[in-house]
Parts: C-alpha cells; sequence; structure tokens
C-alpha cells in the first residue's frame, strides 16, 4: 500500500515535482558526464607522456564533483521543504489515520526511490551525450598523440554517479523524515510557511540601500587593490563586502520597490504587482544569494576567457623550458613556483647557459626597457636572422656582441629574443615569467653570474622572489634533455627538470581545467539556482490560486491572467540576474587590471570566444526551458 | 456505561509570554461508550482546541485527558500513536482525503496503517451504510462533497474505533447532504455503537446529537441532553435558545 501512495502521489504532484526531477536529471547528468571523462577512451588512450595530463584534469574534475554536491545537497534540502510546506497537511492526514513515524519514513524513502531511478535513468541518458560532447571538446583541446574519440558508455562511471547520488538522495530522505518526525500533529494540521516580514520604512530602506552600495564599492576597491591574492586580508574584505553588500543593496531596492507599489493607487494592477513584490520581499535572502551566485557564475565564465587568455601558450615556442635559480641561504624552495624547477649552484646554470652560448648569438636586453622592446616587438621592428638577441646597456659580458642596435637589427622575431639585466632583476613574479616564457623571451636572471650576487641581496630583500633563467631549445627535446644530463652532471643529482612535454602539459592541464571546470560549475550552479527561483515560482502559484481568482472575478480573462503570469515569471528570474551582471562589471573591472595591466588590453576586449559564447547560448537555453517550465506548471497551478 | 473520554480541569494556552491567549479555562467533561456529543459555540469559543486536545492532536497545557482509562499526560508518543492508529477515528471539514487514491483505496489504506488484513467485505458493507457502494471506485475530484465526507467516515470507521471525532463535518456541505450524513452518523453511533464527539457550530447538526456542550470563551458554558420522548425539533430549538443566549451575552 505504501508502494502504491508513493506512486501515486508522485504521479498526481507531478507537476509540482518536475522542477526538481528536471533539476536533479540534468544535475546527474552533469555529474555522469564529467566523470565519465576519466573511464573515456580519450583519457584511457593519452599515452604516458601525457599521464600527467590526464591525471591531474580528473584530480580537478573529482574536486569540482565534490565542490559542486554541496549544492546539489543545498538544492535538495531546499526541495524537501518546499514539499513539506506544501504537503503538511497531507503528514497530518496520515497520521490520523494511523500512520507511524516507520511508516512515514518509509513513504518519504519509497518517494524519493522514485524519482531517484527515474532521474538517474535518464540523467544518465543525457550524461551520455554530455560526455560525448565533452570527449569531442577534449579533444579538440588537447589534439595530442592518443587522444582518440570514440562513443562509449562508462559502467564505473554509472556506479559512481549512482552511488554519489544516492547518497544525497539518502541524506535528503534522512533530513526530510527527520523534520516530518519532529512536527507535532497540531503543527502539521496548521502549518504555514512563512509569512512576509515586515517592510521597513522608507528611510530605513533608503539607509539599507545606500548601505548596501557603499559596501559594494568598499568590495570593488579591495577587489582591485588585492591582486586577487586568496591569502590577502583585502581579498577577504573584498569578498564579505561584496557578499554583504549585493544583499543588502537587493534588500534595499525591494523595501523601496514594495513601499513605491503600496502607495500606488488601487487599480488592477495593485494585486499583480502585490504577487510579485510580496514573493521578492519574502525570498529577499534567497535571491540575494543567487544574485551571488549568479555572479560567480558570470564573472567565472567572462574571466575565465581573461585567464586563459592570460596564460595563452598557444603560441609558446617548443622547446622552451624554465630553470629558477635561488639563493637557498635567503629563499625556502616553498617560495619558489613549482612550475619551473630549482636548482642550486650557479655552475650548473652557467654550463648550461654556456651550453647554450655555443649554439646560438646572445644579447642582453635590460628589463627596464623591456616595455620598448615589446613595443618594438609588436610593431614588428625586429627583422633580424640571429638567433637570440640578448640586450643590455651595460653589458657585461664579454663576448662577440654587436651593438645593442645592431642585435636588435638581428633578431627575426618573437621567438629569437632573450632579456637579461645582469645587474637588475625585475621578473618580480611568475606571472611575469611566465609572460616572457610564452612571448618566447629568454629570460637570464642576474644572480647567475657570481659577481652580481651580492648586489642583489637588497633586491630580494625588496621582494623579488624570482629569478628566471629561460632556455630556447628551438623545440629539439633531444637538446633539452642532454641540457638537463649535463646540468645534473655538473651537480652530481638530478636535476628538477621539467621537460617540454611537460611544460607544454601543466599549461594545458590549466587551460583545459580552467574551461572545463567552469562549464562545470556554471552549469551545475546555473540549474540549481533556476530551481530555486523555480521552487519559489510554484510555492508563488500554490499560496495565490485564490488570489489569482479574484483577479479572474475582477473580470480579466484567461490570457490576461497568463499575461501576468509571465510577466511576474520572468521578473522573477531576471532580477537577480540583473544585479549580478551590474557585480560582474565591477569583478570584470577588477581582473581587468589585475591580469591585463601589462600587456595593454582589457578583459572586456577578451571576454568572448567561440566556447564563451557556446556556454552562454546553452546558459540561456537552460535558463528559458525553466522559465517556461514554471510558466506551465504556473498555469496548471493556477487553472489556466 | 463505561467512560471512554474524560477530560479533567485542562487548559490551553496559546502565544508567547508577552501575548498569551487562553483558549481552554478549567474545561471537564465526560464522554461515555456509545455517546453522541456534539461541542458547540460561537467561533473562537475553543470547540476545536478542545477537540484537538482530547483526540491527541494537540496537548493540553495543563489538566489531564483520559481515553480508554489511560491518561494522555506523559505518555510516549509512540503509544498514543498506537492508540491513535487503533482506537481513534477522525472526521474533518476538509474530507482530508487523499486524493492519489480511490474511496476504496482510502478506507482500505486506514485498515492497513490499522495493522488489519484489507477486507473487502468489510469495507462494502461498511460503503453500504453509508450509501457510497457505488462511488468507491471514483477518486476525490470525482465525487460530491457528501459523498467525499462519507467516505472519509467510512475511512474512520473501518478500523472500528472506540472514538470518532468529527470536526466540523458539515461544514462543507449543503444542508440535504448534511442532514444525510447526519442520519448516517446516528446510524452508525446506534448500530456499530461508535462513540462519537463532534464539534459544529450548526443547530442543526448539533441537533442529531444526544448532548451538546456549549463552550464559551474556552469555558463549558452549559451542557443540554436529549430528553426521551423530545423530538429532533424540540432539542433544537433547546439548543438555539442556549444559543442565543450566548451570543446575546457576547
Amino acid at each position: 500500500m505504501i508502494l502504491k501512495l508513493a506512486y501515486n502521489n508522485l504521479k498526481k504532484s507531478f507537476p509540482i515535482y518536475l522542477v526538481y526531477i528536471f533539476t536533479l536529471t540534468l544535475s546527474i547528468a552533469l555529474f555522469y558526464g564529467f566523470i565519465a571523462l576519466e573511464y573515456s577512451d580519450v583519457i584511457t588512450n593519452l599515452s604516458n607522456e601525457n599521464k600527467t595530463f590526464s591525471d591531474a584534469f580528473i584530480t580537478l574534475v573529482k574536486a569540482t564533483s565534490y565542490f559542486v554536491s554541496i549544492f546539489v545537497i543545498f538544492l535538495m534540502v531546499y526541495s524537501s521543504n518546499f514539499f513539506f510546506n506544501v504537503r503538511s497537511r497531507e503528514y497530518f492526514m496520515y497520521k490520523t489515520l494511523g500512520m507511524s513515524k516507520r511508516e512515514l519514513r518509509k513513504l518519504i524513502f519509497t518517494e524519493n526511490i522514485f524519482i531517484g531511478v527515474c532521474s538517474l535513468v535518464l540523467g544518465t541518458l543525457i550524461g551520455m551525450f554530455i560526455n560525448q560532447g565533452l570527449c569531442k571538446l577534449l579533444v579538440a583541446y588537447i589534439n595530442i598523440d592518443g587522444a582518440k574519440f570514440s562513443i562509449d558508455f562508462s559502467l564505473e562511471a554509472l556506479i559512481t554517479t549512482a552511488i554519489y547520488f544516492w547518497i544525497i538522495l539518502a541524506i535528503t530522505s534522512v533530513f526530510s523524515a527527520i523534520k516530518v518526525s519532529k512536527k507535532s500533529l497540531i503543527e502539521l494540521k496548521y502549518f504555514q510557511a512563512q509569512v512576509v516580514r515586515k517592510v521597513h520604512t522608507k528611510i530605513i530602506s533608503i539607509i539599507v540601500l545606500v548601505l548596501g552600495i557603499v559596501t559594494l564599492l568598499t568590495g570593488f576597491y579591495f577587489s582591485y587593490n588585492s591582486n586577487f591574492d586568496p591569502t590577502s586580508y583585502e581579498f577577504l574584505i573584498a569578498s564579505c563586502a561584496l557578499l554583504g553588500g549585493t544583499i543588502l543593496t537587493y534588500w534595499g531596492i525591494i523595501n523601496l520597490l514594495v513601499i513605491r507599489f503600496s502607495k500606488q493607487s488601487h487599480n488592477e494592477k495593485t494585486l499583480q504587482n502585490s504577487l510579485l513584490y510580496n514573493r521578492l520581499q519574502k525570498n529577499k535572502l534567497a535571491i540575494g544569494m543567487i544574485s551571488i551566485a549568479f555572479t560567480l557564475i558570470i564573472s567565472t565564465l567572462f574571466g575565465t576567457n581573461a585567464m586563459i587568455d592570460y596564460f595563452n601558450t598557444a603560441n609558446i615556442i617548443p622547446g622552451d623550458a624554465a630553470i629558477v635559480q635561488y639563493d637557498p641561504d635567503i629563499y625556502n624552495l616553498e617560495n619558489i613556483n613549482l612550475e619551473a624547477y630549482g636548482l642550486d649552484g650557479h655552475e650548473a646554470l652557467y654550463t648550461a647557459y654556456t651550453y647554450r652560448y655555443e649554439e646560438y648569438e646572445f644579447s642582453v636586453v635590460r628589463k627596464s626597457e623591456f616595455d620598448n622592446v615589446m613595443k618594438v616587438i609588436e610593431n614588428k621592428e625586429i627583422e633580424s636572422s640571429a638567433d637570440v638577441v640578448l640586450y643590455d646597456n651595460n653589458s657585461s659580458l664579454s663576448g662577440d656582441f654587436d651593438s645593442p642596435k645592431t642585435q636588435l637589427n638581428k633578431a627575426s622575431g618573437l621567438d629569437k629574443l632573450a632579456i637579461s639585466s645582469p645587474t637588475n632583476v625585475e621578473v618580480s613574479s611568475n606571472q611575469d615569467v611566465i609572460q616572457l616564457f610564452t612571448s618566447g623571451i629568454l629570460v637570464v636572471a642576474d644572480s647567475i653570474f657570481p659577481s652580481f650576487q651580492n648586489d642583489n641581496k637588497s633586491l630580494y630583500s625588496e621582494g623579488f622572489d624570482y629569478q628566471f633563467m629561460m632556455f630556447n631549445y628551438r623545440g629539439d627535446q633531444e637538446l633539452e634533455e642532454n641540457a638537463l644530463s649535463l646540468i645534473s652532471d655538473v651537480e652530481k643529482r638530478e636535476a628538477l627538470g621539467n621537460t617540454r612535454m611537460q611544460i607544454i602539459n601543466s599549461v594545458m592541464v590549466f587551460q583545459v581545467s580552467m574551461l572545463f571546470i567552469t562549464m562545470y560549475i556554471s552549469f551545475m550552479l546555473v540549474i540549481i539556482a533556476l530551481a530555486i527561483l523555480a521552487i519559489q515560482q510554484i510555492m508563488d502559484a500554490i499560496d495565490n490560486q485564490r488570489e489569482y481568482n479574484k483577479l479572474r472575478v475582477l473580470g480579466l480573462n484567461v490570457r490576461d491572467i497568463k499575461r501576468i503570469i509571465n510577466r511576474n515569471t520572468i521578473s522573477y528570474f531576471v532580477f537577480p540576474l540583473v544585479l549580478a551582471i551590474t557585480n560582474t562589471i565591477g569583478i570584470l573591472i577588477c581582473i581587468d587590471k589585475y591580469i591585463y595591466q601589462t600587456i595593454e588590453k582589457t578583459a572586456f576586449s577578451q571576454m568572448l570566444n567561440t566556447e564563451i559564447i557556446f556556454i552562454v547560448v546553452i546558459l540561456v537555453i537552460i535558463y528559458t526551458i525553466y522559465i517556461e517550465l514554471v510558466k506551465s506548471i504556473y498555469y496548471k497551478i493556477v487553472g489556466v | 456505561m463505561n467512560t471512554i473520554l474524560e477530560v479533567k480541569n485542562i487548559e490551553k494556552y496559546f502565544g508567547t509570554s508577552s501575548n498569551v491567549v487562553k483558549a481552554l479555562d478549567d474545561v471537564s467533561l465526560l464522554v461515555n461508550e456509545g455517546d453522541f456529543i456534539a461541542i458547540m459555540g460561537p467561533s473562537g469559543g475553543g470547540k476545536s482546541t478542545l477537540l484537538n486536545c482530547m483526540s491527541t492532536i494537540d496537548n493540553a497545557s495543563s489538566g489531564e485527558v483520559k481515553l480508554a482509562g489511560q491518561s494522555l499526560v506523559n505518555m510516549k508518543q509512540k503509544h498514543i500513536d498506537k492508540i491513535r492508529k487503533q482506537d481513534i477515528g477522525f472526521i474533518f471539514q476538509d474530507f482530508s482525503l487523499i486524493s492519489t487514491l480511490n474511496g476504496y483505496d482510502n478506507i482500505a489504506l486506514a485498515q492497513t496503517l490499522a495493522g488489519q488484513q484489507v477486507d473487502s467485505a468489510k469495507i462494502n458493507e461498511i460503503a453500504q451504510v453509508l450509501s457510497i457502494g457505488d462511488d468507491l471506485l471514483k477518486y476525490e475530484d470525482e465525487l460530491s462533497g457528501g459523498q467525499k465526507q462519507r467516505v472519509a467516515a467510512a475511512r474512520a470507521l473501518i478500523k472500528n474505533p472506540k472514538i470518532l471525532f468529527a470536526d466540523e463535518p458539515t461544514g462543507s456541505l449543503d444542508t440535504k447532504t448534511s442532514r444525510d450524513l447526519l442520519d448516517n452518523f446516528c446510524q452508525i453511533n446506534e448500530q456499530l455503537g461508535t462513540t462519537i464527539v463532534m464539534v459544529t457550530h450548526d443547530l442543526q447538526s448539533a441537533s442529531f446529537a444526544r448532548e451538546v456542550v456549549f463552550l464559551k470563551d474556552g469555558k463549558i458554558y452549559n451542557k443540554i441532553i436529549r430528553l426521551e420522548h423530545e423530538t429532533q425539533e424540540q432539542f433544537r430549538m433547546r439548543i438555539n435558545d442556549v444559543y442565543v443566549l450566548i451570543c446575546e451575552e457576547r
């Protein structure tokens, strides 16, 4: 009987459960789609050399899955609260009929099992298509040997997904069961959803709004100055201020809207506006949070492209290797970014340098001349046939160097320029190095020359963390390996070197992972946020059935009612988005400052590329589906 | 006759410390097996609160309620659930049918939950008594108000409860249907010996009971018992007199 009851309950309440099932199905589909990448032929067929990439990529995907699961659990608990509100009278009825707590729990579990099975089957089917799309995208991106695309189904991924979602479902079921069990009969009988809170006065609302805007601006200010360093106090202040500012701003706006509405002359629009504003007012905290989620999604989406662009190594010179030389007396190894590799001893570097010197001509360029050199590069003024140009006005290197001007003229392009300043290291962050590195510029750190080491101690104390030397191997991996072995021979120990492939892999891991994880988080957060908005709108429909009947009594026909529902639903879905877009503009300005301060581009100019446009289009489609779904459920509940 | 329900000096408060409302004030009541009692009074008088406290739906703030000789005060929830499952039947104004099940399944569910085997013969028998034999396979939205309330009554009675609590059972029905349903209540009360405690604000409905308890401002205002040779109409007139008095005093 419980089984029949559970089945019939779901069947009868299907419109109310539809959004929940749809969201759960999409979540499972995404989860399966991404988890199945680990078992896909694309990853499993990668050669051993590329395992570094695949391992790192899969680890990131898994970590993201655990991260997004927090939001899935939140959604499910939120939904179960909603269903409790809708069904409390029904639970009361069961209890008066003599249903024990155990039987009630059994009923809830059975219903959840039906939903789970239904969502899992559908979700896996959709997930298979998503996985195919992701595999294709992955192949297109990594473009390395062994990455062959083929259509496949992964039982392992299915099992992982099933276990994962059953755990989440079990948590939700337990939560629901506890909630129902804890409520007394009288509470269930007269249960009422939270009533609309008191609206503040106009003055308080204006103060809240101003406070919100000021907090937001403070957040942007600190964000602008934090350089996105999560360990800095500016970053912490910025995060809190953006969070609080968004909610306060939203509260202020909504309060003012409600106050303004209440002072309007009463006409047929009064009731329809009250429905929208009351709902916005009632759920202001949730909508404020959704605005923040949307802000995260949009800024991640557009910021990602900027980040990828920043780290873009599409034009990386094959064969480049980075060596970081540090003074162990002054610096700990932890301070050295592991993207490069560390070596002790100037001899090793010097040997390597000499090794390279025999191969190519060098010139030395002061870092202080960097901007000028960049301009020369951009204007393609370097058209020499020299292999490498080292340019240094005060070059202390002895050797067969031409004058700087001649050397520049000899340089034949980006990949043939080397920069060093024996007296002044201005490469102060890893980003600088990567930028130089990806521009094909050979950087020679000054302290490789022992004679300058003492002079540079003062620079260390000023925060110059890194000294770099980059070798240009012209894509000759054998040559690179020889160099590394030569260095290690000199040092009589293994050189902690990155091969060209490892460097490319690490960059690729970053680039591909950023794109995939952005997609994953964006889709997941969007569907969860939309599901919450949808559930709130459905609750609105249930709460306001009578109000809509009143509108009909007032003379509005079905078409008018539908128009009101459409307007209210779209407004309800768009409101947090507008706030999020405003926030995003501020965040992009901060990203802009952080990323593009040296390369004279703007984040806004780099916001869109094919992938991002594709993701945005899909997100817009999902957004539209949710709005249409909610509208149709709303019509059904209201009876139009 | 044995006492099935005993209410001793119960009080019920609602609200927080700054805004306390006394809904029941020292109410005592005895209900014997086979009684048919109506609780009447103006709205806000505490009728439903009293019914809730007597029927295990709510707890009294003070005082004692004994059901079938067992005090509900400090009784474990599990035990209360068991009493509710076996000894109590409920009928509500809004019918409270499970819309996802048809009439038959609604009744059968109550039997299952009471730990009994589904007994089709018994279901049909009760359905015949309540004149819903032809409507058992219909769902809630296919039944009229009267039919719904009869299904609800059948569902409440199928497990042979010792006492049936009805909260405004005719509140959503028209006069004719109300009368038919209350005739059924009398029939059940007489034939099956089921004790009925009914809350109503309707004079006509109350006149079907054998005893009427009047509540006013949370206190028992009066009790009247139908006399042996008194007609229903005469009884109704007496009820009316008391009710008018209550309303005038308010």
